[in-house]
């Protein structure tokens, strides 16, 4: 799963694209977290919950690990963000 | 003698007549899949009573699942786990190393757009070494009775399985 957000200067999120390889709950929900994360300010995103992406997409117990990758990913996304925020010191290598 | 149904707590290795290990001769497993069809295929109980044909044809299916699961590494790696009680349950791969998932990711994306059958070549090559490498490391995490890192070898067997039939399709004419 890989999701890819835009932020302007105001810290919102103003576009979101996402590429996942896997079963269709996980398409469906990188999918749907790439909608909700659109529009939403860096610190409203960080409160969307995989238990909302697995209710509103009504997924088998079996597949609710897939929203919680796509939370995963929205949180990385972010996090990376903040990280490329922050004035050069030593730039850390992400993996 | 009138065919008997088949024994329900009798394992795939066993009725394979293999040691149960992940190294399995499969020479010798195709071979005794033949011996058993002879014996017990429904095209042989053609003029036998219903009991018999159903029971014959309850033992081809054994036989032909003994033989599948047998037959690939990944299933039997994933069986011979189960046998030892040990289980992979859904989700558990999201314990993942990162390099792994992104050097997966990578060629998910590649394949997504290779479009030259050279280039779907050179997949498969890649794919097929790296199978290769992940069944000797199982091989050897058997033999040391390391579940743990079975478990983990398998799942990334399994990523590499699903990249194996993407390839397939792609190979597909159109």
């Amino acid at each position: 799963m890989k999701l890819q957000i835009q932020v302007d200067e105001k810290g919102k999120i103003v576009d979101a694209r996402f590429k996942t390889f896997g079963c269709g709950s996980a398409i469906a929900s990188s999918s749907l977290a790439t909608e909700w994360v659109k529009g939403k300010t860096v610190e409203e995103a960080l409160t969307i919950k995989n238990t909302d992406i697995a209710k509103e997409l009504s997924l088998p117990p079996v597949k609710l690990h897939c929203s919680m990758l796509a939370e995963d990913a929205i949180k990385a996304a972010l996090a990376d963000y903040k990280l490329k925020q922050e004035p050069k010191k030593g730039e850390a290598e992400k993996k | 003698r009138a065919l008997q149904p088949p024994d329900p707590t009798r394992d795939h290795f066993s009725l394979m007549d293999c040691k149960r290990s992940f190294n399995v001769d499969t020479a010798k497993l195709q071979h005794r899949y033949q011996q058993l069809q002879r014996l017990v295929h429904p095209d042989f109980f053609g003029q036998r009573s219903q009991t018999e044909k159903d029971f014959s044809e309850k033992h081809s299916t054994l036989v032909n699942d003994a033989y599948k699961t047998l037959l690939a590494p990944l299933s039997r790696g994933l069986y011979l786990l189960k046998l030892h009680g040990v289980e992979i349950p859904e989700g558990t791969d999201y314990k993942m190393d990162n390099q792994f998932l992104m050097e997966i990711m990578d060629i998910n994306e590649k394949l997504a757009e290779a479009q030259s059958e050279a280039a779907i070549n050179e997949f498969e090559s890649v794919v097929r070494a790296k199978q290769e490498e992940l069944t000797d490391d199982l091989s050897r995490a058997f033999e040391q009775d390391d579940f743990e890192k079975a478990k983990e070898i398998l799942t990334k067997m399994r990523y590499f399985s699903n990249i194996e039939e993407k390839i397939k399709l792609k190979m597909i004419p159109l």
